[in-house]
């Protein structure tokens, strides 16, 4: 590497530097970073999850109480939490003598994402950002809708219609992606608009402006992690969801699934299915299996994590059909046709791991990942998933 | 308009030997187009619009010129302003819209004769029509302050904007006689040292060494006060070689789902999150 400008050594000037550690800007910058605070957590008894290589862990025996230590790397911002303010502050001490780090104090705001809490739980919202991204496409001053998306919108691909600018849509989609961190309720109709950034048209853009006008009436809405009780074990409710034929130029099913440990959304997913599903029951099959997958993974990491669940995963499917179909592994003839891979949610059933239970159709939370609802029922769906407004919450 | 054009293509007392478009895009500018304004000139009407027994030309009188190329014409007896390339200019003859006029009603002898359409010689560039649509800018310039010809004092020396807030130096050039800046590049140089990042070595031969650069960044506090100027040596990665200079490169990020994950156990136990 040259020498820098201004700082030349005298004498030798057609000297160069041999780089021993990483300068800002280099390409191994950001490995190197995470090598060494890998090496330095594991020289403080921590351990590394297997399962997500962000997170590290470490429990420690002492006057025959645990504590525990749970720190969420990102990149050079750490989230810190643990059973005791002493333990959160010895490590925060070891962290500022070894690295030039300042201590941020109480979680407020990470990755764009503000944390307010009470006594009751906390929210987690991207105000700020939503209206930025409102600011930014011009839609600040538009009227707000009650919904993201007009019921039973379905969108095509219109070759017929006018083009719109791609570079636009696509910037708008991606704002509106990462708002979807905290907002399982606009993650659908983001979904929808998205399959379009290839060539949009003007319906397209006309619901993409949609979902901003309701975001319009909603930038203050976040999700809920209400406080628990520590003496109880806790578990994981999941809800699975198929919309088949959701896809009107390829019959492809929506799938939409959440997650919930106690009361508080953790992962939320709406997506369409890999395979085109030929019955409903199918779609559902698949959709379930695809929420196994994740319940599988879940799983593991809250076992990392030294907490303990109580029971199995429950996954709330509203096919009856669907549900026998993965606890009975007999062969029908409408279902001998289904891939082999999508039997996995059969092994995980009979090993015990998920359990799979009927809900009613009014009850399946993740209806509202699946298809543009009514107002009523939307409304009444977004509050069960823990949608709330937070200045109401906070007042 | 056509005054700019003109004025950005003299001679001004500030620039020496230069004109201004010269000093601006590095070009001389090419002064064969230029024409007498107002001058009658007269435009090539294309096959396909006349009949065989029709006028090749039609007169117009020249108000300016256009970046195809062309010419802007102005047609006295429609009172529309048109581009054209088609365009003899004669440059002898000064357009006289009385006389156009007077042939005009010359031709069509009923025409009652409206005395506020009656055209004369020296208001004839400036009775341009001019849109009575609201102009929006373009869109693209809605992130700059703009300043319209207006500004533009009568010598044609352009007004610039003073900057009036701190900027944040660019290059090594601008900062090298700044006593502040260069106390924040010494502590930069001291942190590289301290951490023993480099040691001074020859340059193995045929290799190229990775350049760098100075970024500085003034910080700034809730009170729009400069509180401190960090300057930040940054080696040139983009300079770098996949598998010759580097192997693995990415970092690892917890997921957002694990993030949530935390935090709602955190919630169940009732434990505090913070942040480093």
């Amino acid at each position: 590497m040259v020498q820098p400008q201004g700082f030349e050594v005298d004498n030798h000037k057609d000297k160069v530097y041999r780089l021993r550690k990483a300068l800002y800007g280099l390409k191994q910058a950001p490995r190197a970073w995470n090598q060494r605070i890998d090496g330095f957590m594991g020289r403080l008894g921590f351990e590394k999850c297997t399962s997500e290589h962000g997170v590290y862990v470490k429990e420690r025996n002492k006057d025959g109480k645990t504590g525990k230590l749970i720190v969420c790397l990102y990149v050079d911002d750490l989230l810190v939490t643990g059973s005791s303010e002493k333990l959160i502050a010895e490590f925060k001490a070891e962290m500022i003598s070894e690295f030039e780090m300042s201590d941020l104090g109480r979680l407020s705001y990470f990755l764009g994402i503000k944390f307010s809490e009470n006594e009751y739980g906390i929210v987690m919202h991207q105000s700020r950002y939503a209206q930025e991204i409102l600011r930014k496409f011009d839609m600040h001053k538009s009227n707000p809708a009650i919904t993201p998306a007009e019921v039973g919108l379905r969108l095509e691909k219109e070759p017929e219609e006018a083009m719109v600018d791609p570079t636009e849509f696509r910037k708008i989609v991606g704002s509106l992606r990462y708002i979807c961190c905290t907002r399982p309720d606009l993650c659908f109709s983001v979904r929808l608009i998205s399959r379009y950034m290839q060539s949009p048209r003007q319906s397209h853009l006309n619901a993409a402006k949609r979902i901003m006008r309701y975001l319009q009436g909603t930038c203050d809405f976040g999700i809920l992690i209400p406080k628990g009780n520590p003496d109880t074990d806790m578990k994981v409710t999941a809800y699975s969801y198929a919309d088949w034929c959701g896809d009107k130029d390829d019959r492809k099913s929506t799938v939409g699934s959440i997650f919930f440990l106690e009361k508080s959304p953790i992962s939320w997913r709406s997506s369409k299915e890999q395979v085109v599903a030929l019955s409903s029951c199918e779609a559902e099959y698949v959709a379930a299996c695809e929420a196994t997958c994740q319940a599988v993974w879940w799983n593991s990491l809250i076992e990392e994590l030294k907490v303990r669940l109580l029971e199995k995963i429950n996954l709330f499917v509203d096919n009856k059909s669907a549900i026998d179909l993965a606890n009975h592994p007999a062969s029908h003839g409408r279902s001998k046709h289904i891939e082999t891979k999508y039997h996995f949610i059969r092994d995980q059933v009979s090993k015990k791991k998920v359990e799979i239970a009927h809900c009613r159709s009014e009850m399946q939370l993740s209806d509202i990942l699946t298809k543009a609802l009514k107002r009523e029922h939307f409304k009444e769906l977004r509050r069960l998933i823990g949608v709330i407004n937070v200045n109401e919450f906070l007042t | 308009m056509t005054t700019t054009y003109i004025l950005n293509r003299s001679p001004t007392k500030r620039l020496k030997d230069v004109t201004p478009e010269e000093a601006w895009t590095g070009h001389k500018p090419n002064v064969e187009h230029l024409r007498i304004f107002g001058s009658v000139c007269y435009k090539h009407v294309p096959n396909q619009l006349r009949k065989k027994l029709e006028d090749k030309g039609m007169s117009f009188v020249m108000i300016g010129y256009h970046p195809t190329g062309g010419y802007k014409l102005f047609d006295l007896k429609t009172g529309k302003a048109t581009v054209s390339r088609d365009v003899v200019v004669d440059e002898t003859a000064i357009a006289d819209a009385s006389e156009s006029q007077h042939e005009e009603s010359r031709i069509f002898i009923d025409e009652v004769v409206d005395p506020e359409r009656k055209y004369d010689s020296d208001e004839s560039d400036t009775s341009v029509r001019r849109s009575s649509r609201d102009s929006q800018l373009p869109s693209r310039l809605r992130d700059y302050d703009l300043s319209y010809e207006a500004i533009t004092i009568a010598e044609g020396n352009f007004v610039h904007y003073a900057l009036i807030v701190e900027v944040e130096p660019i290059n090594f050039e601008q900062v090298v006689g700044d006593k502040k800046w260069r106390k924040a590049m010494e502590e930069e140089i001291d942190s590289i040292e301290r951490n023993q990042t480099w040691e001074l070595t020859e340059l193995p031969v045929g290799k190229k060494p990775i350049t760098l650069k100075w970024v500085y960044k003034s910080k700034i506090n809730p009170q729009g006060e400069v509180v401190k100027h960090k300057a930040r040596l940054m080696a040139k990665g983009f300079l770098q070689q996949a598998g010759i200079d580097y192997g693995e490169v990415f970092a690892l990020v917890a997921r957002i789902e694990t993030i949530r994950l935390v935090i709602s156990i955190a919630a169940q136990f009732r434990w505090t999150l913070h942040l480093m």
